[in-house]
């Protein structure tokens, strides 16, 4: 079984390699790729520009193989049956499953082939856009320790308050906050040590940046390292922390020394830390390479799925109509996770009230049956780590692959296979 | 039978034609009458941009708006290394609305620069405001005063304006920027060709505009942002929608807003158009340019004449009280006496009971009172025009009054600054050191006698 199946794939590979697809397909990304530092516009620093190129080419990566996995496997069966191709294969002893699987494969090892391509030129763009003549040694510092890494964020040791009313930690001026955080085992010595923090404060009506000490002491240090800084409210700001050995506990305590006389303009504002993600430890897990392979195995996690989806429409109606079908769904999946965040955000606010309650429902339900149906891919995004350096769990790749690959890919192999199985291959076509 | 279905259908499709052409004309209307007709072809367009605004259709908005709805999430998640490009990509899907011009403009330069806490980071993003509007929204949109108006806006407020506690890093950038292209104050009358690139290409200036500007209403200093702003309003009230070259009416949309904020910037050259800069010593003080007001005052009647509002005679009446404040501070009495004079002529509801003296004292109490409230420009003119006259009288060997007069420039220095007790109103609000002050009153005693003496000699 597993000699038919290779023996197909390999000739899907092949037919896809001599057709113009392919080699078209592979133009398009490296012009996308290439061309894209030119055209992107980012906020004029060397991080933003490196977070934005990351994103739309990472972006760009995705939509264009889900698009060209999805055509290519919605074709691989319906070209051939429309072609008689199939006819030839089918009167072999060959099952519908070996002929699926086999597709699949071929399929499979092209979308290897082009992500790694993908990625390739990315990160070698990458390592252009950020080599020693363009960027300053400051610069790349910065870059290697907050973007182009992968770090976690590690919670305080002291247990968070629970209930409505201590979802906040309040510091009125002159008043202080404590932390406590263990630093992990696996940080390696030379590791860069983040503090991540973000406030609210009592002065709503402007969003002045606030004056805060912040007093960091280690087990066995004598002294703790200050530093007084103006932060802006609702901003996620990351102070960098002196080296810190594995398993030491660090105390990290925030001094309010707003000191304004009241009255005036710039009262002394207190400032308000949500309890669980207020102070936050940012430590590196891995390096950016490891981090970047992984996004790429969650794209290859996707491509499984949209491969298996075109298949399967593919087994079961023509070329035009399975393209169709497997765009449609490919749209709705891709929107479904934007649709479901804004569209339960807003109600229908109509006259009479029953036809709004109406509405509302029928939305609701349309939303709730989307999200059945549909994988859920937002979940593995690998957009939400990588252009920000956060990192991506291998237990998350895992799973990705335990859901789009197998469970949804699977349930669509063998809806596919059946389908196969039973499609009448001796009809007279036009 | 098969032919003459044939020839049934073909008559068929000609006749659908033939209607669907009477009909054209009529829609036509229809949707002129309710503005559904696509806007007008873009000018200076790159072909791409030309051929997406034409393909897109309506599906333009649709698109701008989920962009537009990725801005505000990525906004409020802090998230703002994409909001440039959104914004970009939606000011380009919409090229003609000006109300999303100037909402993503300012957008970057008010709300997403006050994200950062440094100085540096926030002038990047009101820099990418300013750039948004002034190197391409004016581009596809040459005709609409508005968006003259909303550049100038961010000159005017965002940068010369007290609100952000950073402005003083703003002003002096800019100051730096015009500095290192006019190599002064204003442009110079054979200036290098790299550097007249520069100011078009750059910064988008004219330099012939520039001259213009400047004889009609000046001469200004270009490193100040109210002679941006005036600069952009100035041009916004002649860029209207008509024939190129001919300036709109008060009925012209937006002109009116040009016209205002033309008062307002000559107004602020007024009370700190005198630009001491030094990017070495990180000097950066402005102080009064008495002599625009003659200027500043003939603008103000050719405003009131043109539009007849009452809105323009009361803040042309808010104008003179201050120069008459101002000028008296100077030591320049008759002239504010005039001015008061011309006051009370010209507003019959004003309490003609009150003389000049008790006004000007009225006015000093209630300034030292009400101290945390007035603006640092009227701050600095009094304490400088205090510290003026006290050189003055130093020269005339009057040293009772001038130290005197230095007492007074003290106190009300002192007074100001105690009205200031937090850091951040401070930063934004606070005065220059008495010594910095003098130094400046001293050069404008020196400058009057200099110009005085030849005139004497003259004679």
């Amino acid at each position: 079984m597993l000699l038919k199946i290779l023996a197909i794939s390999g000739l899907t590979l092949r037919t896809a390699i001599r057709s113009r697809v392919f080699g078209l397909l592979i133009a398009m990304v490296v012009i996308c790729i290439a061309g894209l530092p030119f055209v992107i516009k980012s906020d004029g620093t060397a991080a933003g520009q490196t977070q934005l190129f990351i994103h739309y080419a990472f972006g760009l990566t995705m939509t264009l193989l889900s698009i060209a996995a999805t055509w290519s496997a919605a074709g691989a069966i319906s070209l051939e049956v429309a072609g008689r191709q199939m006819h030839v294969l089918v009167t072999k002893p060959v099952h519908a499953a070996e002929i699926w699987l086999g597709k699949w494969l071929g399929l499979m090892t092209i979308n290897m082939v082009m992500l790694g391509l993908a990625g390739g030129l990315i990160y070698g763009l990458l390592h252009w856009n950020t080599r020693n003549a363009v960027l300053s040694a400051a610069d790349q510092v910065s870059l290697r320790e907050e973007i182009l890494t992968a770090h976690s964020l590690i919670a305080p040791e002291q247990p968070i308050p629970s209930g409505a009313g201590r979802t906040l930690s309040a510091v009125p001026p002159g008043g202080t906050q404590s932390w406590i955080f263990r630093v992990p085992e696996r940080v390696g010595p030379g590791d860069a040590l983040f503090l991540q923090f973000q406030f609210a404060t009592s002065r709503i009506e402007r969003q002045m940046p606030v004056t805060g000490l912040w007093l960091i002491g280690a087990d066995n240090s004598p002294k703790p390292y200050r530093t007084l800084g103006s932060y802006t409210p609702h901003v996620g700001h990351a102070l960098k922390l002196p080296p810190a050995a594995p398993g030491q506990r660090l105390t990290v305590t925030y001094k309010n020394v707003e000191t304004a006389a009241p009255g005036t303009p710039g009262t002394p504002a207190t400032v308000l830390f949500a309890a669980d993600t207020g102070a936050q430890l940012l430590i590196r897990e891995s390096g950016f390479e490891s981090n970047f392979t992984r996004a790429l195995l969650l794209v290859l996690a996707r491509l499984a799925f949209f491969t298996a989806l075109g298949l399967t429409v593919g087994a079961l109606f023509s070329f035009p109509v399975a393209v169709f079908t497997a765009f449609a769904f490919l749209f709705i999946t891709g929107l479904s996770g934007w649709i479901g965040a804004e569209a339960l955000m807003a109600e229908v606010d109509l006259a009479p009230a029953w036809l709004a309650s109406l509405l509302n429902a029928a939305t609701y339900g349309i939303i709730q049956l989307t999200h059945f149906v549909t994988p859920p891919l937002a979940r593995f995004e690998p957009l939400n780590f990588l252009p920000t350096g956060a990192f991506i769990p291998l237990t998350l790749v895992g799973t990705a692959w335990g859901i789009l690959a197998l469970g949804y890919g699977g349930a669509l192999a063998v809806l596919g296979i059946w389908i196969f199985s039973r499609r009448e291959m001796g009809m007279t076509t036009v | 039978m098969k032919n003459l279905a044939a020839i049934f259908l073909i008559l068929a499709a000609l006749l659908g034609l033939w209607g669907a052409a009477r009909l054209h004309e009529q829609l036509w209307d229809y949707r002129a009458r309710h503005q559904l007709l696509p806007a007008a072809p873009l000018e200076n367009a790159p072909p791409l941009m030309a051929f997406t605004t034409v393909a897109l259709g309506g599906f333009r908005g649709l698109i701008a708006d989920l962009l537009w709805l990725r801005i505000i999430r990525l906004q409020q998640e802090g998230r703002i290394f994409e909001i440039a490009q959104l914004a970009d990509w939606i000011t380009k899907l919409e090229p003609h609305f000006t109300t999303v011009w100037a909402f993503q403009a300012w957008n970057m330069a008010y709300n997403i620069s006050v994200l950062f806490p440094d100085a540096e980071n926030r002038w990047r993003w009101v820099n990418n405001g300013i750039r948004l509007l002034r190197d391409e929204g004016l581009r596809y949109n040459p005709r609409n005063p508005n968006l003259y108006k909303e550049l100038g806006w961010l000159y005017q407020h965002k940068i010369g304006y007290i609100m952000d506690s950073a402005h003083p890093f703003y002003r002096r950038k800019l100051a730096e920027t015009m500095q290192a292209v006019l190599h002064g104050a204003r442009l110079e009358n054979h200036p290098e060709d790299t550097d007249l690139q520069r100011l078009r290409e750059e910064l988008k200036l004219d330099p012939a505009f520039m001259r213009q500007l400047d004889a009609e209403y000046g001469p200004f200093d270009w490193r100040l942002p109210e002679t941006h702003a005036l600069y952009w309003a100035w041009l916004g009230r002649q860029a209207t929608p008509g024939t190129p070259g001919v300036p709109g009416t008060p009925d012209t949309p937006g002109v009116r807003s040009c016209d205002q904020m033309m008062l307002q910037c000559l107004s602020a050259a007024f009370r700190q158009g005198r630009l001491d800069f030094d990017p070495a010593t990180d000097l950066y003080v402005t102080t009064p340019r008495l002599d625009l007001l003659p200027q500043v005052m003939k603008t103000y009647e050719e405003v009131i004449a043109r539009y007849n509002e009452r809105f323009f005679r009361e803040i042309y009446a808010n104008f003179l009280g201050e120069a008459i404040i101002i000028l008296h501070s100077y030591g320049r009495v008759s002239q504010a006496r005039e001015i008061y004079q011309q006051v009370l002529r010209r507003y019959p509801d004003v309490d003609r009971t009150i003389s000049y003296d008790d006004f000007i004292s009225a006015n000093f109490a209630a300034m030292q009172k009400n101290a945390g409230d007035l603006p640092p420009p009227d701050a600095v003119a009094i304490v400088e025009g205090l510290l003026f006259q006290a050189c003055r009288r130093k020269a005339a060997g009057d040293l009772a009054d001038a130290t005197e007069d230095e007492r007074r420039a003290r106190a009300f220095r002192d007074i100001y600054m105690q009205a200031r007790a937090s850091e951040d109103h401070r930063l934004r609000t606070g005065l220059p050191e008495l010594d910095m002050l003098r130094r400046q009153a001293e050069r404008r005693a020196q400058e009057e006698t200099n110009a005085v003496i030849p005139e004497r000699t003259a004679r």
